[in-house]
């Protein structure tokens, strides 16, 4: 459950090893690997009836090649899919759809954001569209009336749900509604970042 | 410049070379029946010496057998050497390219924040052999319920 940074690894590794990984790039290559031992998948190979790495996609870096069984040594660099150096950060177990309200502008934006991120790292997500996002008040209006929003929580903690699930056992489309928090000018005096 | 210096230590070997077996050549061994020993006669000047052709030279030849193996020496090693440096501007230059490169990354995305947690959308926007991401050992599935 992880994102890998595999740029340095495919230039200092340049050929057709690369290839694989080339073409399998800004995705989730989970179903390469076994799960239970983060190894590579391994099956028995039909041609020569031996245990043998399994790559339908091709032969990639840090592979053993096929047929060599207990002379090839894996120890001598670590694979990269182990190697923790070139790990970014994780993957989301699950992103949800939020709506940012700008109160001063009335410009919305719709962010798809990760169900784990504190309202700060939202925050850091909304630079993108709006250089002077830290000098807003955020508040949440809903049944429960009109709150301001803990940035250090996420929002979930915040009484924001998650309601994919909800909707997903209804058989409601995942827009039917995303929840829409207030972003009100409180100028903090900082220069724009 | 270095290189035609290195290029004349071989000919200079030769040239000295030549140059002793021609001295050689002038010079023939005779025998002194009086004494019982034999000499050496040069035949062009009419020179005569106890010692072997060269025995002036006998040091100088000594001399020159030792400069021109230091200066073989002197080529190899300096052959390895440049070879080590050469070896070692390559490795650097990987080096300097993949943090010039993952500096200029680092630009390109816009001061790419570094953050906790990535959306697929995140990594799908890494999709070049340049600024490769993937992602791994994802276990959960689209309607995990998180609890936090």
């Amino acid at each position: 459950m992880q994102v890998v940074d595999l740029s340095d690894l495919v230039f200092l590794h340049a050929g057709p090893l690369a290839q694989p990984l080339i073409e399998a790039a800004g995705t989730d290559i989970t179903h390469w690997f076994d799960p239970a031992t983060h190894g590579l998948r391994r099956h028995i190979d039909p041609k020569t009836g031996t245990l043998a790495p399994f790559v339908p996609l091709g032969r990639f870096i840090h592979c053993p090649p096929a047929g060599s069984g207990a002379e090839f040594d894996p120890a001598a660099e670590v694979p990269w899919w182990l190697d923790d150096s070139l790990v970014v950060g994780a993957l989301t177990r699950k992103t949800r759809s939020v709506r940012l309200l700008n109160m001063l502008t009335q410009q919305e934006t719709a962010l798809e954001v990760c169900a784990e991120e504190t309202l700060d790292e939202i925050q850091q997500r909304y630079l993108d569209h709006n250089a002077h996002s830290g000098s807003y008040a955020w508040k949440r209006t809903d049944a429960r009336g009109s709150r301001f929003l803990d940035m250090r929580r996420t929002l979930e903690a915040n009484g924001v749900p998650d309601e994919d699930r909800t909707f997903d056992s209804l058989s409601i489309p995942d827009d039917f509604y995303v929840p829409t928090l207030h972003l009100y000018f409180a100028d903090d005096l900082t220069a724009s970042a | 410049m270095d290189e035609t210096v290195v290029d004349c230590i071989p000919l200079a070997f030769v040239v000295f070379v030549t140059l002793r077996s021609a001295t050689m050549a002038s010079w023939v061994q005779e025998y002194n029946y009086t004494v019982g020993r034999a000499y050496w006669r040069n035949a062009s000047t009419g020179e005569t010496s106890w010692d072997p052709p060269g025995a002036a030279g006998s040091a100088g030849t000594v001399d020159a057998e030792q400069a021109s193996a230091v200066a073989l020496q002197a080529h190899i090693k300096g052959r390895q050497v440049r070879k080590e440096q050469e070896e070692r501007a390559t490795s650097a230059k990987m080096v300097q390219s993949v943090y010039r490169g993952r500096e200029a990354r680092h630009q390109l995305s816009g001061g790419a924040r570094r953050k906790k947690y990535y959306t697929p959308a995140d990594v799908a926007a890494h999709d070049r052999a340049d600024d490769l991401w993937v992602s791994l050992f994802h276990k959960a599935h689209r309607s995990a319920h998180i609890c936090l």
